[in-house]
């Protein structure tokens, strides 16, 4: 078994957990909006949605120090050797965060482990925007353009994602109070907004990996 | 991107979708099982897992011919272009028939599609698995070894959902009678036991899946 095979079928597992299990996020997302169903029923099928969806929050992290590792053994990028390793201890300790904040949201740790992962990905989005331009313009960091543009198409990725954090935000606590209160015309148009809003990132989201996708497989040279 | 560029980029989205989408389907069923739901819950869960299970069954359905595509333009594929775009029509024919069997869900028409649909896997089953055992054994119809060990994995994955299909039998009946009479320990047990020996077959077929997205990736030498 060659290494390098092991890597690119790990990178396309990682796709099939991020985009095709996002399908069943979408569809349950629109199902616990009807306001006709029972409360008992809208909590099992955000149940559902919160299981499935953990699968692309989790793989959408590794993604990263998987495709530095392809992107090493195509002699690509300059991350090798130590930092190779520091990028995997990083993404370690980035799913750690990201996962207890989504599990403990509730907690004031939650939510201040929210904000850091939040600041995280705004660090890193810029970190590789401008690393994707300086090897457009450049030789480096990286040795090609598709690859540059596979690591640009990442940034615009994580923006989705926060996107999406943001317009879903209101969700939660209106989830929340029609499980204490019951429906009110209030409470359902702030689940739908919430719904309605991060659609178009979610679709945006899935539009820019099937590109990643396609730069992977043809890598085009330009 | 180029045909082939296309093709390989459809191969992936049919994976993609073939296992990701199959979690929502596997998660969902939990709840379905569970006698502590109301039978809305329960029905509503199932309404979900029922939609979500499409994307895997097309995904199937599509699997082949695109496979035989791009052997086709690898130049490993046994069939000429003109018996590929009979494979094509046949299959279009095939997703009708799926898209039939889904829509009119419970009529007795549906009986007879569902009969003629579980006879074409069988034949499909035993033409894949013996032309890609002649493959292996020397009279390499396939190209090389790699590609019909692929086929032979596909013939595998159309048997497991055959499997699925047997073992869910009696799935419909027990959940109707609960609906219709209420839960009883006995029909709940019936249902339990349909889903749990159904699941074993489920998470064989990932396992042959994610095999032949494996052997595609690496083109292993054999």
């Amino acid at each position: 078994m060659e290494a390098q095979g092991v890597w690119a079928f790990v990178h396309v597992m990682l796709l099939v957990y991020w985009l095709g299990a996002d399908l069943g996020v979408f569809y349950t997302a629109h199902q616990v909006i009807k306001p006709e169903l029972s409360a008992e029923t809208r909590a099992a099928l955000l149940k559902v949605l919160t299981f499935v969806d953990g699968f692309p929050r989790a793989v959408s992290i590794f993604m990263l120090p998987v495709g530095l590792q392809l992107a090493a053994g195509l002699g690509l990028s300059p991350v090798i050797g130590g930092w190779l390793w520091t990028a995997w201890i990083a993404a370690v300790l980035w799913f750690l965060i990201a996962y207890t904040a989504n599990t403990q949201r509730a907690t004031a740790t939650g939510q201040t482990l929210a904000k850091i992962d939040l600041a995280i990905r705004a660090v890193l989005l810029v970190v590789l925007a401008v690393a994707a331009i300086f090897s457009f313009v450049g030789e480096a960091p990286f040795a090609t353009n598709w690859l540059a543009l596979k690591v640009l198409l990442f940034a615009l990725l994580l923006v989705c994602g926060i996107g999406i954090r943001v317009t879903f935000a209101p969700f939660g606590p209106a989830f929340a109070e029609l499980v204490a209160d019951g429906s009110s015309p209030e409470t359902e148009a702030v689940l739908k907004r919430a719904v309605g809003r991060a659609v178009p990132f979610v679709i945006a989201l899935w539009v820019l990996l099937g590109a990643e996708a396609l730069i992977g497989i043809s890598q085009p040279y330009f | 991107m180029d045909a082939h560029e296309f093709w390989r980029l459809l191969h992936l989205a049919t994976f993609v979708y073939w296992l990701g989408a199959d979690l929502g389907v596997f998660y969902s069923s939990r709840f379905v099982i569970n006698s502590a739901y109301t039978p809305e819950t329960r029905a509503v869960l199932l309404k979900t897992l029922v939609w979500l299970d499409m994307v895997p069954r097309y995904a199937l359905l599509l699997t082949l011919p695109v496979g035989l595509q791009l052997a086709g333009g690898l130049g490993l594929s046994p069939l000429s272009s003109g018996w590929l775009w009979l494979v094509w029509l046949g299959f279009a024919a095939w997703i009708v028939l799926a898209f039939q069997i889904h829509r009119r869900q419970g009529s007795d028409v549906v009986k007879a599609l569902t009969n003629i649909d579980l006879a074409l896997r069988f034949a499909l089953i035993l033409m894949l698995a013996l032309s890609a055992i002649l493959s292996l054994s020397g009279s390499d119809i396939f190209g090389t070894p790699w590609l019909a060990l692929k086929v032979l994995l596909f013939a595998g994955a159309v048997a497991c959902g055959v499997m699925i299909r047997i073992t869910f039998r009696p799935f419909e009946p027990a959940f109707g009678e609960i609906m219709k009479n209420g839960s009883t320990p006995e029909v709940e047990t019936r249902l339990r036991a349909s889903l749990n020996s159904a699941a074993r077959w489920v998470v064989l077929l990932w396992i042959v899946v994610a095999a032949a997205a494996y052997v595609g990736i690496t083109q292993p030498g054999l």
